[in-house]
């Protein structure tokens, strides 16, 4: 897969992350028509199979794909497809004819992350209450698995020593928001 | 090591130890899942607002980009009754797309580029309702609008938009008229003007004009050249 596409998937850079999500758009959208469900459905699956692909970046899983992105998130999207023909209990009949297919694809399971417990609805609360900077801090570490020497270079920090004593301050702000 | 464990990236040694220390210590065991919930948190909260990015440009996209499966239900309805009744069932069964059919799979009203809307502008003026109207596929109204807006104005990309709008709202016969005056003032939309002329031939069932119109896109156009090519195919 493409470096430069997941680099630019990975980014926070709205208008890098707003061409890729157009690049693949209407190709989705043509793509997906065959499923003949409505075009509401379809717009809310291409949604949640980008999501899913972006965080198939952040986890790195998509750094020895081979096939290409648009294969790799059709293949998402064909998967949520199904997940929504079945919930919908419809029946639909594969036409193979109908739209050219410029390749085959084939369904890419995606498992879906939990609800959250009350525990961490709880604690999601005293997250959105802590300053900006430190939620991003805390979602580029926790969540997207960034190194302290990379955080350094995503988030405009002096150095190593200034992002570890930034979490500790905002780890320490989290918890007594918690504790009072 | 707690850190290490919630970015994955403990050896196997590590990871012994860590289990241990689940095990023979509470304190430990508490200090974990604090650290797993913060990363689910983390992840959630992420992802809402990345949902909250994308729902931004699913707006512009649609805005940008009304594809005739997006019309207004009302719309759609409206041309299948016209499709239903103007061809009968005697079509249906034929496996050649009937001129309809195609326009159908190409008309996207064109892009609104000439005055994107600004989310939370107050302003309000004609040309801004105008193009907000056109843009949520509002058809009727946006062609009452952008012909005023002409009549004032005099630029001729509100004909262009005009015709789009008519087009949209079931009227190429109107439109064909004001596509060609756009033509002969060979503006920046004169290939784009082309490709909607002849999909208003489509829609008027006048297969032999469309063809002559996007064969002349397909020579000197630069606009929806290999649309224009499949189209011909199709009709041809």
């Amino acid at each position: 897969m493409d470096k430069d596409a997941i680099a630019d998937l990975k980014s926070d850079d709205p208008l890098k992350l707003k061409a890729l999500y157009n690049k693949y758009r209407a190709p989705f959208m043509g793509f997906a028509k065959r499923y003949h469900l409505d075009a509401a459905s379809l717009a809310d699956i291409y949604q949640e199979a980008f999501l899913a692909l972006r965080k198939r970046g952040f986890s790195g899983k998509l750094d020895n794909v081979n096939s290409s992105m648009k294969t790799y998130l059709f293949g998402i999207g064909k998967f949520m497809i199904y997940d929504t023909l079945k919930e919908k209990k419809r029946t639909t009949t594969y036409d193979p004819g109908l739209h050219v297919v410029e390749e085959e694809i084939d369904p890419i399971a995606i498992i879906t992350p939990n609800e959250l417990t009350k525990e961490q609805t709880l604690l999601r609360k005293y997250f959105k209450e802590l300053g900006e900077k430190c939620q991003r801090l805390l979602t580029l570490f926790y969540y997207r698995g960034l190194s302290i020497r990379e955080i350094v270079l995503v988030a405009g920090y002096k150095d190593e020593n200034n992002v570890k004593a930034s979490k500790s301050r905002c780890l320490k702000t989290l918890r007594e928001k918690i504790n009072n | 090591m707690i850190e290490k464990y919630v970015q994955g990236q403990l050896t196997a040694e590590e990871q012994r130890e860590f289990d241990g220390l689940i095990i023979s210590e509470p304190g430990f065991k508490t200090e974990v899942e604090f650290h797993k919930n913060l990363k689910r948190v983390a992840e959630a909260e992420d992802d809402d607002n990345f949902r909250k990015l994308m729902t931004d440009f699913e707006q512009d996209a649609s805005s940008e980009n009304i594809k005739t499966k997006y019309f207004p239900t009302k719309w759609l309805v409206a041309a299948s009754v016209i499709v239903l009744v103007g061809l009968g069932y005697f079509f249906m069964v034929l496996n050649q797309p009937t001129t309809q059919e195609l326009f159908e799979e190409n008309f996207t009203p064109y892009r609104n580029v000439d005055h994107p809307n600004e989310r939370g502008s107050q302003d309000e003026d004609l040309k801004t309702r105008a193009f907000t109207t056109y843009s949520k596929g509002e058809f009727e109204s946006a062609v009452e609008m952008f012909s005023k807006l002409y009549e004032s104005e005099k630029e001729s990309y509100y004909l262009f938009y005009t015709a789009n709008a008519l087009i949209g709202h079931n009227e190429a016969i109107k439109a064909v008229p004001l596509l060609k005056e756009y033509i002969s003032t060979s503006g920046e939309y004169t290939d784009e003007s082309k490709w909607y002329l002849a999909l208003a031939y489509l829609q008027l069932e006048d297969k032999n004009n469309a063809v002559v119109i996007l064969k002349d896109l397909v020579t000197t156009g630069s606009f929806k050249v290999s649309e224009s090519e499949e189209l011909l195919q199709d009709l041809e």
